[in-house]
């Protein structure tokens, strides 16, 4: 007993002392700026290096070295969100069908929610079909230069890799997840997305979906960031649901993702924009 | 500088190095804190500003009916529906020998899983039932495959012939919640139907259902029939005719088959058309080789000119909402677009391209003018903002003109012609409509010749 409270007597103090130690440490041993006054901030130049568009490198390939420049500050947290509510089936009065229509009904509650399937491999897909909606805006005269960015399904099968690095986000991206495996997913996304090209006022439809993501790279669960907008505007509504198509896609899934890094990828914010392709 | 002020500084310097070291000391303190909540905020964010533009795969089993009679209807409804939202482009019909879940057990519940593998996105599933009155109580719900909720679901009843109008009135509701805009297939088309030689052509009014179906002549042929145009709001339409080489604007109830004759001009009239409120008509008269913009108020049947420019100024089209005009003009040297307020003031030149512009007409969404272009020899129907920008050629062809709008602004119809018969003396002239994208070009087929087709707002 005595010599056990000794031991911890002993070891009290030395843990003090080492604390002590540590603290003094760090106040007497930090730096000493020689310069006597704070000068005055001047201005760095800083080189802004482009990163390509296209990165050669596929997301199963070895890691390679992060060809960017300073990684950016970790941005700030986005305001809380909001708990997406489950959507119900709307029951809405019908149209009434010319003279002869005394009375509409609307429907009754589905009874049985049916349970989410067990998931199954995506069926391999017949070539896309090759429809006259192949490509965005037409335009017989080629009035403006051909551009390139108006035929979105040709690019994103040629495994080039916009650069889609730019609007509201800015680099972005978390500092771990490099930047060919977010080529990969935005690209695989890309070939899912059916956007909202011919719809009035296209160019304000953009749409921000919050997704959280399965350890198997799967979508558990997509939200709508603005939800007040999805409630009142049937137009964003359409583009918010052609967004949460796109990700709940089969042929989206599983998400191009380094299985490796899951804490890096099991929440991921979208930013689907149609504005460069109207 | 002397010793004391040196002796300052120095002191300064050593409240300064304090301050610092006291943050430093401090912040580094709090790194075991701060840490954990910095690698936290990690999240990765992706922007798509690619997609792709293709129709969304829809399933439509055909509607269930118990008796003969009901599932014959629940067929032919499914399939107008179907034709409907495939015609539309937006859409492609999932192949019905592909289904795998039947129809008795989707009545209880899809099986997403088994539209799914299908590629199916949206399903639409139906339910014909006879009523003790004799009528039929259609109804219908709209699933989301992928996300598995129902997106609406609506019930009609109606008499057993009027089952083509209340496929019509689902497929606008698809569309509708699908697309976030409404509809436009329970609509008919008014056009000229053209027969005969080149020389003695015969130009009637007709008027058939969007889709082609419910054809019917309207007039007997013995007056000239030209520019029918549908009011925003009723079913009704005002055209041109000749009687005895006078032309006269006329006023036409499709429903009643009331017919007045609006005006009886001495001089030449051209293109009536509509205010977006339905209580005017817009036109011009020509008067010594130019011609200057009118509107009728059509209660009090005055008229109010609204251009007096010594050129030519024809071809008006009112915005939705009723505040500007655009309209031709020969004033610059060419014939171009011009746009200017309801009353004439402010005129102001849009179209600035090589060719002649023609015929502009308002989207009923406010947002494009659609107009004919002739350029190289070459006619285009092309589409431009209201302020002149944007301007984007849809179609081109030998002679195509006449564009009309869905009364929700997404779709275009004209007509075509092209000479035919040996030398090119005949014509043939046929109806089309395409996408405002420019694409998913179709011809709508009839039973003669066809130009000039005016499209109805939404039937009430």
């Amino acid at each position: 007993m005595m010599i056990e409270n000794g031991n911890l007597r002993n070891s009290m103090i030395a843990s003090t002392c080492l604390h002590l130690g540590a603290l003094l440490f760090l106040y007497f041993g930090l730096p000493v700026f020689i310069k006597p006054l704070p000068a005055p901030w001047r201005p760095i130049p800083v080189d802004i290096v482009e990163i390509g568009e296209i990165t050669n490198t596929r997301i199963r390939s070895e890691p390679e070295e992060e060809a960017r420049p300073s990684p950016p500050e970790p941005r700030p947290l986005p305001p809380a969100r909001e708990e997406i509510k489950p959507q119900t089936p709307e029951a809405k009065p019908a149209e009434p069908p010319k003279q002869e229509t005394p009375d509409e009904a609307a429907f009754p509650e589905p009874k049985t929610k049916p349970k989410p399937p067990p998931p199954e491999p995506p069926k391999p897909q017949a070539q896309a079909q090759q429809d006259q909606l192949a490509s965005v805006l037409k335009n017989v005269a080629r009035l403006k230069p051909a551009a390139p960015k108006t035929e979105p399904s040709e690019t994103a099968d040629k495994g080039e890799t916009p650069n889609g690095a730019k609007g509201n986000f800015g680099p972005a991206l978390s500092d771990r997840l490099t930047i060919s495996a977010e080529d990969a997913l935005r690209r695989q996304i890309s070939q899912c997305w059916n956007m909202p090209v011919g719809a009035r006022n296209a160019e304000t439809l953009v749409v921000e979906v919050l997704i959280e993501v399965n350890p198997d790279r799967t979508v558990q669960s997509a939200q709508v960031v603005d939800q007040m907008r999805l409630g009142t505007d049937p137009y964003f509504r359409a583009a918010a649901e052609s967004a949460l198509r796109a990700l709940r896609n089969p042929k989206c899934s599983p998400l191009e993702l380094p299985p490796d890094q899951y804490e890096q990828w099991k929440t991921i914010r979208f930013n689907f924009d149609p504005r460069d392709m109207l | 500088m002397n010793r004391m002020q040196m002796t300052e500084g120095r002191y300064q310097m050593v409240r300064v190095f304090a301050l610092q070291k006291f943050v430093l000391f401090f912040l580094c303190l709090l790194m075991p804190v701060f840490c954990p909540l910095a690698s936290a905020r990690a999240e990765v964010r992706i922007d798509i500003t690619r997609g792709v533009v293709e129709p969304i795969p829809i399933a439509i089993p055909a509607f269930y009916g118990a008796g003969g009679n009901e599932a014959q209807f629940g067929r032919d409804i499914a399939q107008v529906v179907s034709k409907d939202l495939v015609r539309s482009g937006l859409f492609s019909a999932v192949d019905p020998h592909s289904f795998i879940q039947d129809r008795d057990s989707l009545l209880v519940a899809p099986r997403f899983a088994d539209w799914r593998v299908l590629n199916t996105q949206a399903l639409v599933v139906g339910r014909i039932e006879a009523q003790a009155d004799g009528r039929l109580k259609v109804e219908f719900r709209l699933w989301d495959v992928f996300g598995e909720q129902q997106m609406t679901g609506l019930a009609y009843f109606t008499v057993p012939n009027n089952w083509r109008r209340v496929a019509h009135i689902i497929a606008d509701a698809i569309y509708k919640r699908i697309t976030g805009e409404d509809g436009y297939f329970d609509t008919r088309i008014v056009y000229v139907a053209e027969s005969g030689p080149a020389n003695a052509r015969v130009k009637r009014l007709a008027i058939m259902d969007q889709d082609g179906e419910n054809h019917r002549l309207l007039s007997d042929g013995r007056a000239l029939v030209l520019t029918p145009r549908f009011s925003p709001t009723l079913q009704e339409i005002t055209y041109m005719a000749y009687y005895n080489n006078r032309p006269r604007v006329y006023l036409f109830n499709i429903d009643t088959g009331r017919q007045e004759v609006l005006g009886d001009f001495a001089n030449m009239t051209f293109a009536p058309r509509f205010s977006p409120d339905g209580n005017k008509v817009i036109f011009s008269l020509s008067d010594n080789g130019n011609s200057d913009i009118y509107t009728m108020d059509l209660r009090t049947r005055r008229t109010q000119k609204l251009t007096s420019h010594p050129s030519i100024n024809t071809a008006p089209s009112f915005a939705p909402d009723g505040k500007r005009i655009v309209f031709e003009s020969d004033r610059g040297g060419t014939q171009q677009l011009y746009v200017m307020s309801a009353n004439g003031s402010d005129v102001q030149r849009i179209s600035f391209g090589d060719g002649r512009y023609a015929t502009p007409v308002w989207s009923p969404r406010g947002d494009l003018i659609a107009f004919t272009k002739q350029a190289s020899g070459r006619f285009y129907i092309g589409v431009m903002r209201a302020d002149g920008s944007g301007e984007r050629l849809l179609t081109e062809s030998y002679h195509v003109e006449g564009p009309t709008w869905s009364p929700n602004g997404r779709v275009l119809m004209y007509f075509k012609d092209l000479p035919t018969g040996s030398g090119g003396r005949q014509r043939t002239a046929r109806l089309y409509s395409i996408d405002l994208t420019g694409y998913n070009e179709r011809e709508i087929s009839t039973p003669m010749d066809a130009s000039d087709p005016a499209w109805s707002p939404l039937i009430p």
